[in-house]
């Protein structure tokens, strides 16, 4: 499969937050997106992922486009900034009931999902007494317990202790193994080179850089 | 998906919210409790269907003509503030806080709204259900069973049902119908603007009805004695499943345009 981000504008409120982006993405790479604050990575995914329209030009996801044949890509995984979810809830509640919409997944996936960002399946804490990393850790669970073709994870080791990063590398590896297609974000540029097999560079909305991580 | 969006809305908008349909059952329970203790006052034993129609009978309208006739209709605007606050937030948190995780599993927006509109369905016939049985329950609690209209008791509010084989018409059916087009209309509101706003808009219209007396404003198909069931010339079933219907399908269609163009930010 294949993304192709071609000539993607998109203006609000009069700002340009993403300049005429062309990008291209393969299965079975994890590309990092790279830039400062408010430089456009989440805007640009929340474009690949169906999120906002385009002022101009489109997003293909395989050969089908966004907003055109397809409201949102038919399987993603997204983590975007602080998800919601709900406060009286487990953990393994939250997750059952976003995988009972699309009833892909049952219980067992949903725990394996749980168990492998490190969260205990069986914990009957709810979400509201959950730590800054547990929360990020749920929030990464249910961006890829359905193994989805695309995976957007923007900041997923924020907050995260050294052995829950441990985990979300091998996370990224094996959906990048499987061969999806995988989306990171991250602050830390060391972090971010270890993760991506490509680098994209953003500045000001603009593509300025692809190139391979070392 | 349609289906599943359902399943998803009834969880995380009638399930979680049991507390409040026990809350409004319980305030229905009160209200109809307060009004037999003023019925046992003239030794009459209403039915659970008498008092349903006292509690939502309403009030005249103001008139300059008459100051000292109008009279705020407490019972009334408590029951509507309780009704019209299930949602106050729900589509616009929704929306704003968890579209990112359920919006692509939906594949849809459309599919979001109408699920929307559709779990409020569900909610206006739980809300009908809980009226009855709580009153019902209370009507029991004063040994009183089964649903029969008792005219003396309109008789004594100097008030009378002009219409008794259509009580069930007003009460089972144009309430309904308005609670939800009224609801829907909150909704609509959520997604346009703020939650706030949309829940002083509707409890504004209900103010405004129960000064005002007009066959255009919703507010007033809740208050029985606005329409034909309770006074010559009011308002027929028909003029407010009109009105009613005007408002669902307006909200829905507006919605689905609004969804079009809506983003996630």
């Amino acid at each position: 499969m294949e993304i192709i981000v071609n000539d993607y504008t998109k203006t609000i409120k009069g700002a340009t937050v993403l300049d005429h982006v062309n990008l291209k993405l393969h299965s079975g790479v994890c590309y990092g997106f790279k830039g400062k604050n408010g430089s456009g990575k989440t805007m640009l995914m929340r474009a690949i992922s169906g999120l906002i329209n385009p002022s101009s030009g489109y997003v293909k996801i395989g050969d089908k486009q966004l907003g055109k044949d397809l409201s949102f890509p038919e399987s993603i995984g997204i983590l975007l900034e602080n998800p919601a979810f709900l406060d009286n809830y487990t953990g393994y509640a939250n997750l059952k009931l976003l995988a009972d919409i699309q009833g892909k997944i049952k219980e067992k996936e949903i725990k394996e999902a749980l168990s492998a960002v490190g969260l205990d399946p069986e914990d009957k804490r709810k979400y509201k007494k959950y730590s800054l990393g547990m929360k990020q850790k749920l929030g990464i669970a249910a961006a890829v317990m359905e193994k989805p073709e695309i995976v957007i994870l923007d900041e997923p080791i924020n907050a995260i202790d050294e052995e829950g990063v441990v985990l979300v590398k091998k996370i990224i590896f094996e959906a990048k193994n499987r061969g999806a297609i995988v989306i990171v974000a991250c602050h830390d540029k060391e972090e971010l080179m270890e993760l991506a097999d490509e680098i994209v560079e953003i500045s000001a909305g603009k593509i300025v850089e692809k190139k391979e991580a070392v | 998906m349609l289906l599943r969006a359902i399943r998803y809305d009834l969880k995380t908008g009638i399930f979680r919210k049991w507390f409040l349909y026990l809350a409004f059952g319980i305030l229905m329970g009160a209200f109809a409790e307060k009004a037999y203790q003023w019925l046992n006052v003239f030794q009459l034993k209403g039915s659970a269907l008498d008092v349903l129609l006292y509690l939502f009978k309403g009030n005249r309208e103001f008139r300059k003509d008459e100051l000292e006739g109008f009279e705020f209709p407490f019972p009334f605007m408590a029951i509507m503030t309780l009704v019209f606050f299930f949602f106050v937030y729900y589509v616009y948190k929704e929306w704003k806080e968890r579209s990112s995780l359920t919006i692509p599993r939906f594949q849809d927006k459309s599919i979001w709204w109408i699920s929307k509109c559709l779990m409020n369905v569900i909610h206006v016939l739980v809300l009908l259900v809980v009226s009855l049985l709580f009153v019902s329950l209370v009507a029991m609690l004063h040994g009183s069973y089964g649903l029969i209209y008792h005219s003396q008791v309109f008789e004594l509010l100097e008030w009378q049902v002009l219409q008794v084989n259509q009580i069930w018409i007003y009460l089972g059916i144009c309430m309904p119908v308005t609670v939800l087009a009224l609801t829907q209309l909150e909704l609509y509101l959520q997604l346009i603007c703020s939650p706030v706003v949309g829940y002083v808009i509707i409890l504004g219209l209900l103010l405004i009805s129960t000064f005002y007396y007009s066959k255009w404003i919703p507010g007033d198909y809740l208050i029985l004695n606005r329409t034909a069931l309770m006074r010559e010339g009011g308002i027929t079933p028909l003029q407010i499943l009109v009105v009613d219907g005007i408002i669902i399908l307006v909200t829905l269609i507006l919605g689905l345009w609004t969804m079009r163009k809506k983003e996630c930010l």
